[in-house]
């Protein structure tokens, strides 16, 4: 997971650099592509060191990530986690598209069954007052928009 | 004189604070901060990143007193499920979980209960009066502070943060300090109007929502890390009623005093923070207790209670202390206040006072109605609290993903910054899965305009002078050399874990 991270910030940092050269004029110093450009620089460095030194240290090997992704424990946060993350991506996605009480109401039944377990009926009364309430204590105490 | 007037500018604020629309905001800000705080797996920093948006749309005065009584509600409230479950609510209260849950155990916890109230009241009280001593003081020295001093101040800001929150890596937080730089930089540039980083996607042209990227950091992150934590603690009842003991405070006023000293410097310092405050102060007063006191730490000590608690209240005021002077945050949660200030069209730092005349007062005022208030909050909803420490966390967490849903759109009623919170919350995921600290990129996302803006104005200020006339300015080369030491120490802590 590490590997994977550090290598996006690596890639990442090298095509800010990329970029920031485009924003570069004379003078340079007072240009607005020269800060971006040290920090992508910065990144690029640091990063590919963390790299390097994980990699001689032998953090990263084909056997270590085998053994981490099989591991049942972490099977199951991966599987936990991504789960989630399919759910409430889809969820921030249609909330605009649907409405906020729509795609609420659809995210908590969908999540509390299958995080929580609950039974159908405090699923749906949870899903109900949370979708309902909620936007109308919002609306109503801080004068606020529903998307 | 300064101060004199400081103190007279804040008594007069009060008027202007205690009205009923104020007063009930602050006491729902201290309910639900203190609540929340309570809740494991909900920090202080998630509570004030959901309701930013939220408090754009308050008259600015109300929504001041609203955020600073859930920051510090949200610090308190902490110690509440540690003393009741041995799970600190935030990590500000892992000392207090370390002495209040012997405590409760022995059928003491109400006493516990009472005695983190008494701490957690005075040392915000205390937080505060620091602030409002020290800060004219500062701003009398921050005159002599320039555009290039400015920029100085904000990358170490930004660095030391990346130093105390990493655990394993001093360079992965720097690492993130630096993504939240590299953030900060979409949207049009300041000076010269061009666009960077924006790929004609039209909100881009703005820059990234702060708001949206702590929400998704903060909120959205610490949901899925929550999901993943072990099952909840089981909550067995309150067995006597919250008591405070005047005698162990009496006996214990040393050990105040220093402790909400310790905890407002540390304040101070950026991305410091409370727990760090709590630690350093346990520590010390652990360090500095009799032998047979020596002996109930771990086992139930009152002094060890009071020591956090104390320390992280009064990291409150210390974490308000650089943002409001120079405009640097001692902390994520100053750092999200001052999101919220920057929607209300408030900028904080050295002009704050030609700005916003009588603002900081209002501050002050604020801050001093909030600790008497919590303490008599903190005793009405405490019960309440600890009621809701038996909800499971599986039923609660996928609950407030809405609130994040709405906090992020609030912020600019704009559709891009459920996105912009969708992409930060993944890539938080990530990164806290990878080791990388979350703090510093809130700091680099906050500071990275002031930097940047600051930096080249300074070099177009500097252009005919020569390299040794900006080396050699005073505060900017005590600045350096700070900047210096951090980088030394950070590598050597980073060459001595490797």
């Amino acid at each position: 997971m590490s590997f994977v991270v550090q290598s996006i910030i690596l890639i990442a940092g090298l095509l800010i650099a990329v970029q920031s050269i485009y924003y570069l004029r004379e003078p340079i110093v007072t240009s607005p592509g020269i800060l971006p450009l040290v920090v992508a620089m910065a990144i690029v460095v640091i990063s590919g060191i963390l790299l390097v030194f994980d990699f001689l240290g032998g953090r990263y090997s084909i056997k270590h990530g085998y053994q981490w992704l099989t591991s049942a424990a972490n099977r199951a946060k991966i599987g936990r986690i991504s789960g989630w993350l399919g759910l409430a991506s889809a969820y921030a996605i249609t909330t605009p598209q649907i409405g906020f009480t729509w795609a609420t109401l659809a995210f908590l039944i969908i999540a509390l069954k299958i995080f929580a377990g609950l039974n159908w009926v405090r699923t749906m009364i949870y899903a109900a007052l949370v979708a309902t309430i909620v936007p109308l204590i919002f609306h109503y105490v801080f004068s606020a928009i529903i998307p | 004189m300064e101060t004199f007037q400081i103190l007279s500018g804040t008594a007069k604020a009060f008027p202007t604070l205690l009205t009923i629309d104020n007063l009930l905001y602050a006491v729902i800000g201290l309910s639900v901060g203190i609540t929340w705080g309570a809740i494991p797996a909900l920090s202080s920093t998630m509570a004030m990143a959901l309701l930013i948006g939220f408090s754009a749309a308050l008259e600015q005065h109300t929504a001041i007193i609203f955020l600073l009584a859930i920051y510090s509600g949200s610090v308190y409230g902490g110690s509440i499920s540690a003393i009741c479950t041995n799970i600190p609510g935030t990590p500000a209260a892992a000392c207090t979980a370390l002495e209040g849950y012997p405590l409760f155990r022995k059928g003491e916890g109400g006493r516990a209960l009472g005695i983190s109230i008494a701490a957690s009241t005075i040392g915000n009280l205390f937080g505060a009066l620091i602030l409002i001593l020290f800060t004219p003081f500062l701003l009398k020295l921050v005159l002599h502070v320039g555009a290039w001093e400015i920029s100085l101040l904000g990358l170490w800001g930004v660095m030391i943060s990346g130093s105390v929150t990493s655990q394993d890596s001093v360079a992965k937080g720097w690492l993130s300090g630096l993504i939240g730089l590299a953030l900060s930089f979409v949207g049009m540039d300041a000076i010269t109007g061009t666009p960077r980083f924006t790929y004609e996607i039209g909100f881009l042209y703005g820059g990234l929502n702060f708001v949206a990227i702590l929400i998704g950091v903060f909120g959205f992150a610490e949901i899925a890390r929550g999901l993943l934590m072990e099952n909840d603690a089981d909550v067995p009842p309150l067995e006597n009623r919250v008591t405070i003991s005047m005698t162990t405070l009496v006996k214990n006023w040393v050990n105040i005093l220093r402790s909400s000293s310790i905890g407002a410097i540390i304040g101070a310092i950026p991305a410091a923070g409370a727990d760090i405050a709590a630690f350093f102060s346990y520590s010390v007063s652990k360090r500095s207790a009799s032998s047979s006191e020596r002996e109930l730490f771990g086992k139930g000590s009152y002094r060890g209670i009071i020591a956090a608690e104390s320390a992280n209240n009064s990291s409150v005021g210390g974490s308000l202390l650089p943002l409001l002077v120079l405009g640097i945050p001692g902390s994520t949660v100053a750092a999200a206040f001052m999101g919220a200030m920057n929607l209300q069209g408030i900028h904080m730092g050295p002009m704050i006072q030609i700005s916003h005349p009588g603002l900081l007062e209002f501050i002050f005022a604020s801050l001093i109605t909030i600790s008497i208030l919590m303490g008599i909050i903190a005793l009405a909803v405490g019960k309440v609290a600890i009621a809701l420490l038996s909800v499971p966390r599986t039923v609660l967490l996928p609950c407030i993903l809405p609130i994040c849903v709405m906090g992020a759109f609030a912020a600019q009623n704009t559709v891009g910054d459920i996105y912009v919170m969708l992409i930060a919350g993944i890539a938080g995921i990530g990164l806290v899965a990878s080791g990388f600290p979350l703090a510093p990129i809130i700091m680099g996302v906050i500071l990275g305009p002031l930097v940047d803006l600051n930096f080249r104005r300074a070099m177009i200020i500097f252009q005919d002078a020569t390299f040794f006339d900006v080396l050699f300015r005073p505060i900017g080369l005590t600045l350096i050399l700070i900047i210096l030491v951090t980088l030394v120490t950070g590598l050597r802590r980073q060459i001595k874990i490797s």
